[in-house]
């Protein structure tokens, strides 16, 4: 497979915490996937409101009905995992 | 091993769940919405994939189902999706529990394997099919049912 190189910044936090996740390893494989698994999410979301869009929106029932379905058997919600002491940060300084 | 009940790491489709995709299922989409924005990218083992794809045989005929059949509804769901290849590690312990399950549904096998290992909620219109495969192994596999078997 192809590859290309990239000269990118990391804030210095999220890199202590990359470099501690890698364990001595490579980082690229490890950015490309997490890069990878983001494009995935997104197209995933694109094909989902381009299916709403052509038969119709969920409901808000329809909605809830999912989250107690996947409630029920414990999928959890990544995306509102605890954050990174970088995120908390920024929280406490966003200004209103 | 996943329990139902305990907290689950992902999701796995199997072939069920593609079905249904491809026939616009509202359930199985706002399921996939749903996991999608909790941040997970559901797997769909290779095997799954091709049976899936296989011609109308595969495909359901329940009333749930009255809706066309579109490739094109079914590509969109697995933009979302990984696909879990199926190499000869995996091959091979499908082989060792169809040969204990005294089966030969490869797709089934290998979304039992790969949802054991990763511990993964598995969306299937085949639960008891499924739930017989993970107990000739002693495992238990979290599901949700979408259309019904046939």
């Amino acid at each position: 497979m192809a590859v290309v190189k990239r000269s990118v910044s990391f804030e210095a936090e999220v890199w202590s915490e990359l470099t501690a996740a890698a364990g001595g390893g490579a980082f690229s494989p490890l950015v490309n996937e997490a890069v990878a698994f983001y494009l995935r999410r997104r197209r995933g979301l694109a094909a989902v409101a381009a299916y709403e869009a052509e038969h119709g929106a969920f409901t808000r029932a329809e909605l809830e009905s999912a989250d107690r379905g996947l409630d029920q058997v414990g999928v959890p919600d990544l995306t509102s995992a605890q954050p990174t002491r970088v995120a908390r940060s920024r929280a406490r300084t966003r200004p209103r | 091993m996943s329990r139902p009940g305990d907290q689950v790491a992902g999701l796995t489709y199997d072939t069920g769940a593609l079905l249904a995709a491809g026939v616009g299922d509202r359930r199985v989409w706002r399921l996939h919405r749903r996991a999608l924005e909790r941040g997970h990218a559901p797997v769909v083992p290779a095997a799954v994939l091709a049976h899936a794809c296989s011609g109308p045989a595969a495909r359901p005929s329940s009333p749930a189902s009255s809706s066309a059949w579109s490739p094109d509804l079914l590509a969109g769901f697995l933009y979302g999706c990984g696909l879990e290849v199926l190499d000869e590690a995996l091959a091979r312990h499908c082989a060792l529990l169809l040969n204990r399950a005294g089966t030969a549904d490869v797709a089934a096998a290998s979304v039992v394997v790969g949802a054991t290992r990763r511990r993964d909620l598995v969306i299937t219109s085949n639960v008891a099919g499924l739930r017989r495969l993970a107990r000739s192994v002693g495992a238990q596999v979290a599901m949700i049912a979408v259309l019904p078997d046939g």
